[in-house]
């Protein structure tokens, strides 16, 4: 099909181009880097008047902690936050795709956009791709009929709950909403019971830690995100300065090589005339 | 229950999901001298479970919301939605010049979408491009 004078141009979108060359560069003994995971622990619930989503904020790279204060709850629209497990990358290109498609579609309804479209454009997505895009995400929302919780796993199924739990602290997060998870709570009873499930996942769970954030979704009024609403982990002070005084080393030879300045010149660079493109597909 | 509705998950033994080398001449694989050597190689192994799935991906999708249309509606309505369909193809410019099937998106809904298409590998930031002349030939079934 390819020839020289007619290169392959590839589909836009996904190119598998070096696909082939990691299987063989893999086969040969140097395997790919491995993306960082969340490990993580994301919960939801619904209380009288919303919903509550909580999200620890580790960040890990198999086993070392890659970001001690990562943003798991990532915005959708005004009345949605979607929190995400799984590949970081997958998460926040995930949701920031599915925010402007509910951007468009709110410009182009009018309306403020109903939670289960963006679930079902989120599910529609991960199916797409089989679950090779590792995101796993518990989307919150309020809309016209009401607070909703959904739960979407990275083959692109979804359960819609009154409380939901994902990652690998979800089983620690679950127990506690499972005690004490009861309908129609207050906003203060919902904080505490998130926090303490949070906080169930940061100190039972290697993969979860640091610090506990939380977003509030009301009925009516903006959404509240409280990023680090509370600090689980504070690292130790210091007892003593650990600095040594300067004239501790002695210094035997001392050489200074002066830099000199030949010359000086400035370009003033204009900017480029670009035109506006035109859409493609 | 399942109505035989063809999937968008990919199935291997389907024509258009098949990897079959185009243009080929003797002996089943492309033309040496148009091609050039080891052309067929890379064609043969699919390099990934996705890339047979999104290379036809919106055409699968196509079959199987016309043949959900067709169960429901009777067989005119696939008819006329793809002969309006047809329609946007016939339009349009050379094969080398730039198009921005704006009459196809608006028909299939793509125009209020943004996805992966419109981010990565863009056709105005690619880098590779062919000479317009052989571009024209291999369209009409010269080359």
């Amino acid at each position: 099909m390819a020839s020289v004078l007619l290169p392959e141009v590839s589909a836009p979108g996904f190119s598998f181009e070096n696909c082939q060359r990691n299987a063989f560069l893999e086969h040969k003994g140097f395997p790919a880097p491995k993306a960082t995971k969340t490990g993580t622990t994301i919960v939801g619930i619904i209380y009288a008047d919303g919903v509550i989503l909580g999200a620890d904020t580790r960040a890990t790279e198999n086993t070392v902690v890659s970001d001690k204060n990562c943003q798991k709850i990532h915005y959708l629209a005004a009345n949605m936050y979607c929190c995400g497990a799984g590949t970081a990358a997958d998460t926040e290109m995930t949701t920031q795709t599915v925010a402007s498609q509910l951007e468009l579609q709110r410009l182009h309804t009018g309306r403020t956009v109903p939670v289960e479209t963006a679930s079902t454009l989120l599910k529609r997505m991960l199916f797409r791709y089989q679950g090779h895009i590792g995101a796993a995400l518990v989307l919150g929302g309020v809309d016209r009929s009401g607070p909703h919780i959904y739960c979407i796993y990275p083959h692109g199924s979804v359960d819609k709950l009154p409380y939901a739990t994902m990652g690998s602290g979800s089983l620690a997060a679950m127990a506690v909403f499972e005690s004490r998870w009861k309908p129609n709570m207050t906003e203060e009873e919902g904080k505490k019971l998130v926090r303490d499930a949070i906080a169930a996942g940061i100190f039972n769970d290697l993969g979860s830690g640091s610090n506990v954030d939380l977003c509030v979704i009301r009925n009516s009024g903006p959404a509240q995100y409280l990023r680090t609403y509370e600090e689980a982990n504070v690292k130790g002070k210091k007892q003593g300065s650990y600095r040594y005084t300067p004239g501790t080393t002695a210094v035997l030879k001392t050489k200074v090589i002066p830099l000199e300045v030949e010359s000086v010149s400035v370009q003033q660079v204009q900017p480029m005339e670009v035109e506006p493109s035109p859409s493609r597909r | 229950m399942s109505f035989g509705l063809p999937s968008v998950k990919v199935k291997a033994e389907h024509d258009a999901n098949v990897c079959k080398p185009v243009h080929q001449s003797l002996f089943g694989v492309p033309d040496p001298m148009v091609a050039g050597l080891g052309s067929t190689r890379n064609k043969l192994a699919v390099a990934h479970p996705l890339q047979v799935s999104e290379k036809n991906y919106h055409l699968n999708e196509e079959k199987m919301n016309m043949a959900m249309l067709r169960n429901i509606q009777g067989l005119h309505a696939p008819m006329k939605l793809s002969m309006e369909k047809r329609f946007t193809n016939k339009i349009g410019r050379l094969p080398f010049l730039p198009s921005s099937n704006l009459q196809c998106d608006v028909l299939t809904g793509r125009y209020l979408d943004i996805g992966f298409e419109d981010i990565l590998n863009v056709p105005e930031l690619r880098e590779v491009a062919g000479q317009p002349h052989a571009v024209v030939e291999r369209s009409m079934g010269l080359l």
